[in-house]
């Protein structure tokens, strides 16, 4: 039981660090990216060809296998996203249409998807890559199967919660912050007041990516193995529909959202009767249950269970 | 060079469904103002509609027919029941996708669940191979491209010449200024989305059958190419999508006979880079401007 808490709990904690990215560009920037789940993997594969060794199968091919410790792996993780993120932003933000940009970025994940599944050569296609070292065992020197470890981990992604947290909150109270906001939700007073729009739009999706590629970073060495099956559309819907839950642009309501809902869809996974003749239902069920709960919400909750606030009359007042 | 216009020949081929996929796409945002994500779906659902007729009986037009009733009353419903609401409520755009895109996540896992991930087979022969001029095309290829472009034309027909056509442009042009002129706006929508569901069940019948077998991702897989041609030829304009479906069409398969098949999609990402950068307004530039895009 305490191992089955301590695994529904890690998974909420990084979804909920997804979340937090993603919803620097959904809540605050008003920017649909529909290939979010691209930029986790990017974070993801980045951070598992810096940690593993070099391959030593024929069978098993991927580039780099440096050996490093997870800070390094995190920390290239992070501006690997970023720096892909400049440029789709830089194409996908050139037309400031929300439509086009949503389908943009639709059109690259379903690509980018196909492409790392068969091309082999780059984080070995479709198998993926796996036994993907834990984050500090050998310092620590302990069991990366035990309950130690288990502790230790969802204390780590705990730690790596709080500061992207606080991150966030930083970049929402920051002149940025609300210059974004702004835009968000008047592009033409901003442009007015001279400032660029495409700029304000781009920054806030590279930090958003960068959260992406952090998080990816302890996906991957959560579950010690990554492969395409892991960042299909579902999953970007998946975290977009914790955002809608919770509160779009609601820190708070973000984590609460991310309680529910993944608690929810883990729990119910876990006590659902599994079928050796259906292996796909599970996954199909938890995909509808989310498709139905995103529209739901939208209809009968659109500010989520946490709304925004808005500050003004203290900002005014100050 | 007989390479090139062997794949030609499938280009043409594929450049016939994208084409009607594409406009599909093109019809329901002309009168909507939203991309569709969902709209894979509903090629699917022709598809599967048919393999479910095909258990009761044996006879293609008939389970093609029923394929089509399927698709356009699936449109029908998911612009009543799930647009709809929201475009009353003035719901931003971006939330509105999100809804599409929550819709065609439900709809493909039933049908995963309905009939499983496995590949299906719609039973027809695909004929003889025929070779014409330099072109070698199967009897099914030319059925294809002839109903493709039957439709097509049909369309055209609909759109210039009758009553219908002349509200569905005004509807598309501005819903208020239509609804003044005593246009019933609401209907011209639905029934839009109805022939725009029947289209797509026309293009989703056609990929399952020109492909031999098909899973339940049928239509999102196509969706990327779809949403290509229709950005290429502009969204939202029914005639930018033909000829945005031409291009990506013979883009991806004459890539694809010297480049590995495998990648023929990345062509498709490519193009669409490119149009976004230099032609972000469609191929096909309308004197009215961005009316009827906005």
């Amino acid at each position: 039981v305490i191992n089955f808490i301590l695994s529904v709990g890690t998974t909420i904690l990084i979804q909920a660090l997804l979340a937090l990215g993603m919803d620097v560009q959904y809540g605050l920037a008003g920017l649909l990216n529909l290939s979010y789940i691209f930029f986790v993997a990017i974070g993801a594969y980045v951070t598992s060809v810096f940690m593993l060794p070099a391959s030593t199968s024929v069978s098993v091919t991927y580039i780099l296998g440096l050996n490093m410790p997870w800070l390094v792996g995190a920390a290239v993780a992070t501006l690997a996203s970023c720096a892909v993120a400049l440029v789709v932003g830089a194409i996908a933000l050139r037309r400031l249409r929300s439509d086009y940009f949503a389908i943009f970025t639709l059109v690259l994940a379903a690509i980018a998807l196909q492409t790392t599944g068969q091309y082999q050569p780059l984080f070995n296609g479709a198998q993926g890559l796996f036994g993907i070292p834990a984050p500090f065992a050998t310092t620590l020197g302990v069991d990366p199967g035990g309950t130690s470890y288990s502790v230790f981990f969802f204390l780590l992604t705990l730690v790596c919660l709080i500061v992207v947290y606080l991150f966030v909150r930083l970049i929402r109270r920051s002149q940025f912050g609300r210059v974004v906001r702004a835009a968000r939700d008047d592009e033409m007073a901003v442009m007015a007041f001279g400032r660029s729009v495409v700029s304000l739009k781009l920054r806030a999706f590279v930090i958003g990516a960068g959260i992406a590629g952090f998080g990816g970073s302890l996906v991957a060495t959560y579950t010690a193995a990554y492969n395409p099956t892991a960042w299909s559309l579902g999953e970007t819907l998946l975290i977009l529909n914790t955002i809608l839950v919770g509160g779009v642009s609601s820190s708070r309501g973000i984590f609460i959202g991310n309680v529910l809902v993944i608690g929810a869809v883990q729990g119910v996974t876990q006590y659902l009767p599994t079928s050796t003749s259906y292996p796909y239902l599970s996954a199909a069920l938890r995909f509808i249950v989310v498709g139905v709960l995103i529209i739901a919400v939208l209809r009968w909750r659109p500010r989520g269970l946490l709304p925004e606030r808005f500050d003004v009359d203290r900002a005014v007042a100050r | 060079m007989n390479l090139l216009f062997l794949s030609i020949g499938f280009g043409l081929v594929t450049a016939a469904i994208v084409a009607l996929s594409a406009v599909a796409v093109s019809l329901q945002v002309s009168v909507n103002g939203v991309p569709n994500f969902a709209h894979g779906e509903l090629l699917s659902i022709a598809a599967f509609g048919a393999v479910a007729i095909q258990y009761v009986i044996h006879q293609f037009w008939i389970e093609a027919v029923g394929g089509l009733a399927l698709s356009a009353a699936a449109a029908w419903l998911l612009n009543k029941f799930v647009l709809q609401p929201f475009i009353r409520r003035g719901t931003p755009l971006t939330v509105l996708l999100v809804a599409t895109a929550g819709a065609s996540l439900v709809l493909q896992n039933v049908l995963v669940i309905a009939f499983g991930p496995g590949n299906q087979v719609i039973d027809v022969t695909a004929g003889i191979g025929h070779k014409i001029g330099p072109f070698r095309w199967t009897t099914i290829d030319i059925v294809i491209m002839v109903i493709a472009g039957i439709t097509l034309a049909g369309l055209h027909v609909l759109l210039r010449y009758t009553n219908f056509g002349t509200s569905l442009r005004a509807v598309a042009d501005s819903r208020t200024l239509a609804e003044i002129s005593g246009i019933n706006a609401e209907r011209v929508v639905d029934v839009t989305w109805l022939i725009a569901g029947a289209i797509s069940g026309v293009a989703g019948l056609a990929l399952a059958t020109s492909g031999g077998s098909f899973g339940p991702y049928l239509g999102s897989n196509f969706l990327l190419v779809t949403f290509s041609a229709a950005i290429i030829g502009g969204i939202g304009r029914p005639y930018g999508a033909m000829v945005g479906g031409l291009i990506i069409g013979l883009v991806t398969e004459v890539s694809a006979a010297y480049v590995d098949a495998s990648y023929k999609q990345v062509f498709a990402l490519a193009l669409l880079v490119l149009a976004l950068l230099f032609r972000p307004q469609g191929l096909l530039r309308t004197p009215r401007g961005q009316a009827a895009a906005a």
